[in-house]
């Protein structure tokens, strides 16, 4: 082989990893709240990927098509309703700026401390192979997280009525 | 050239991991910062999608829990659509109402 | 009754398998591993890129010839035999148009729109099986990833029409996200029939688990799923009767107005490459793909992709557009509780082994 397999995937990693960053960087400092919006479909798709190289094939496919295809076009539709005939800047005073920015620096790097700190249960490598995850996702979904997937079902058609309710017009 | 082994999974856990602190940190100053009530909607998305790839990193690391990973994933995003759907209908009420959406104007409870 | 199958042997049965076959012999030789297989994939993704292209000038003309004949008009004729080449000369006149930027127009999301339509459409014929073995990637997830990049568009389309600047593109916009997400839900719904009824997401297990009976013929659900099918599939597509989006008559052109030149002829591409994918994968969902008897499995693939985008074709000549709240209401006061029922009842038939050539449950 001219070149790794592996390297390729590590490197599709860390390019999708960047863009995902780069589309919530972009949509902090986007002016327009639209160009958020694509930023923020920027980083979903990135995630997708990521999902894939981490052999996460359906879940991936379902991100796509839940949070691409209903999450921000509901948000886009957001937008569209609410026009705002005076474009504010949109980032709050500078003092809560900075503030909220460090905040989520600090949280950061407390986080990588942590990962970088914590003893892992170093398991041998992984061999590359994925196997299809379809199957198990769906016997287990039914059998050890039945009460979880019930409960989220209820909360689904709550959220629905609920949406419903406050969004009607009287 | 026979193929021996299958060739080794290149990323860890801590990059995964990493990757997913990164978006949650990205999401939480944006979530912090905009005044947009809907930009900050969508960077809560973000943050959840840091949680994710946490989830689906250890899933996928952290052998012999079946993808439990994966499927509280799956969790994370039926939540996400739940909290958007009733995100966006609250905001398109407080625009009916103010004609506004700046978190900063919405401030009626206020003491 | 079995007619004999085209034996995979033989050349004409699957020239491209053969071709596939003696070029990885060829470069196999004078280059190492990775190279020739890379290569045959970009062979193969320039070959489904050119079909695509080919594929969607056919349509149409042909769409233009049958809606012509239906009218009791010509059609176009005068550009090569029977106006076989008019699609030609359209491509080569929206090449030679300027793309033109409205000032009102927000420059980077307008121009990135056309993209994100296309390019997912064309993601879809990545899975799309044309014979045994004979498609670009065999994902186990094909049903799932052909409905995910099928999500994708919307968000192309809402920013085409707000980056417009204009209030026609804007409607336009809003009424296909709309319209896009309500015909989602009972198209993924009814799609899990034929998974169901086949056990597997992989396009090419759907098929092979219809050499016995075509799920169409799995009776009572088959033709339901196939209707509704091709229902929420012209929806999602924006044809006529269901092309609310574009709608000439009441919102000009919809998200579309204000693109010309190749921009416009992005959008058009997709169009059309997403009616050829619709009719296509209900093909091959619901009428057994490429299996048929004696004609190479490539020639059944096109075959009944075109025989229904034909029909497709027929109801756009036949029926007038829907009003856009009749047109809402059917979605989820209709197809929805159509489909759920539907599949609750494959579900039920396969769990009993009361449905011929159901193999769900193993």
């Amino acid at each position: 082989m001219l070149i790794p397999e592996g390297a390729l995937i590590a490197v599709t990693f860390y390019v999708l990893g960047v863009l995902a960053i780069a589309g919530g960087v972009g949509l902090i400092l986007a002016r327009r709240i639209f160009h958020s919006a694509l930023f923020l479909v920027l980083t979903l798709v990135s995630v997708a990927g990521v999902f894939v190289i981490l052999g996460a094939d359906f879940l991936a496919a379902v991100q796509v098509l839940v949070y691409v295809g209903a999450i921000t076009v509901l948000l886009l539709f957001g937008i569209m309703l609410t026009p705002q005939t005076v474009q504010l800047p949109d980032i709050a005073s500078p003092g809560q700026a900075i503030s909220g920015a460090l905040v989520a620096a600090a949280l950061f790097v407390v986080t990588v401390a942590v990962v970088a700190t914590t003893a892992w249960p170093r398991a041998a490598p992984l061999p590359l192979a994925d196997q299809p995850t379809t199957n198990t996702i769906a016997f287990n979904l039914f059998n050890t997280y039945v009460l979880p997937f019930e409960i989220a079902s209820i909360l689904l058609l709550v959220a629905m009525i609920g949406a419903i309710v406050i969004a009607r017009e009287e | 050239m026979p193929s021996e082994l299958p060739p080794l999974y290149p990323i860890g856990l801590q990059h995964g991991l990493v990757l997913g602190a990164a978006l949650f940190a990205v999401g939480m100053a944006g979530a912090l910062t905009k005044r947009n009530a809907i930009a900050i909607l969508m960077a809560i998305e973000v943050m959840l999608n840091g949680v994710m790839v946490t989830f689906v990193t250890f899933a996928r690391h952290i052998p012999g829990i079946d993808l439990g990973g994966q499927i509280f994933a799956m969790f994370v995003l039926t939540v996400a659509a739940a909290e958007a759907a009733v995100g966006v209908a609250i905001i398109i009420t407080v625009y009916r109402l103010r004609r506004t959406i700046s978190v900063d104007q919405a401030d009626t409870l206020r003491g | 009754m079995t007619l004999p199958l085209c034996p995979p042997a033989v050349f004409i049965c699957d020239p491209f398998g053969h071709a596939r076959q003696g070029l990885y012999a060829v470069l196999g030789a004078f280059l190492p591993e990775p190279i020739p297989t890379v290569a045959l994939t970009v062979l193969a993704i320039a070959l489904v890129l050119t079909t695509v292209a080919v594929v969607v000038m056919s349509q149409v003309w042909a769409e233009r010839r049958i809606i012509a004949f239906m009218q009791g008009r010509l059609g176009p004729n005068r550009v090569g035999p029977a106006g076989l080449l008019q699609s030609l000369a359209d491509v080569v006149k929206l090449l030679m148009k300027e793309i033109i930027i409205p000032t009102q127009a927000d420059r980077i999301p307008f121009q990135l729109a056309p993209l994100m339509v296309l390019v997912p459409s064309l993601l879809i014929w990545v899975v799309l099986p044309w014979g045994p073995g004979l498609m670009v990637t065999d994902l186990n997830i094909g049903v799932l990833f052909i409905l995910a990049t099928g999500a994708i568009p919307t968000i192309g389309i809402l920013a085409a029409g707000w980056a417009s600047g204009n209030k026609y593109s804007l409607l336009g916009g809003m009424r296909v996200a709309a319209q896009l997400i309500s015909y989602e839900i009972p198209m993924a719904i009814i799609v899990l029939v034929p998974v169901l009824l086949a056990g597997t997401m992989s396009l090419q297990g759907i098929i092979d688990a219809q050499s016995d009976i075509w799920f169409v013929l799995a009776l009572p659900v088959g033709p339901i799923a196939l209707f509704l099918f091709l229902v929420a599939g012209i929806a999602e597509v924006n044809r006529s009767p269901f092309d609310l989006a574009e709608a000439e008559s009441e919102i000009i052109g919809g998200f579309h107005t204000e693109y010309s030149g190749m921009a416009f002829a992005l959008f058009f591409l997709a169009e059309y490459a997403n009616a050829f994918a619709v009719s296509a994968i209900a093909s091959t969902l619901f009428l057994g793909g490429w299996l048929g008897p004696i004609l190479p499995p490539f020639v059944w693939f096109f075959l009944k992709a075109y025989l229904v985008f034909f029909v497709l074709i027929w109801i756009r000549g036949t029926l007038p557009r829907l009003r856009y709240d009749q047109f809402m209401a059917s979605a989820w006061k209709v197809a929805l509780p159509i489909a759920l029922v539907t599949v609750g009842l494959t579900a039920v038939q396969i769990t009993l082994h009361a449905i011929p050539g159901g193999a769900g449950i193993q």
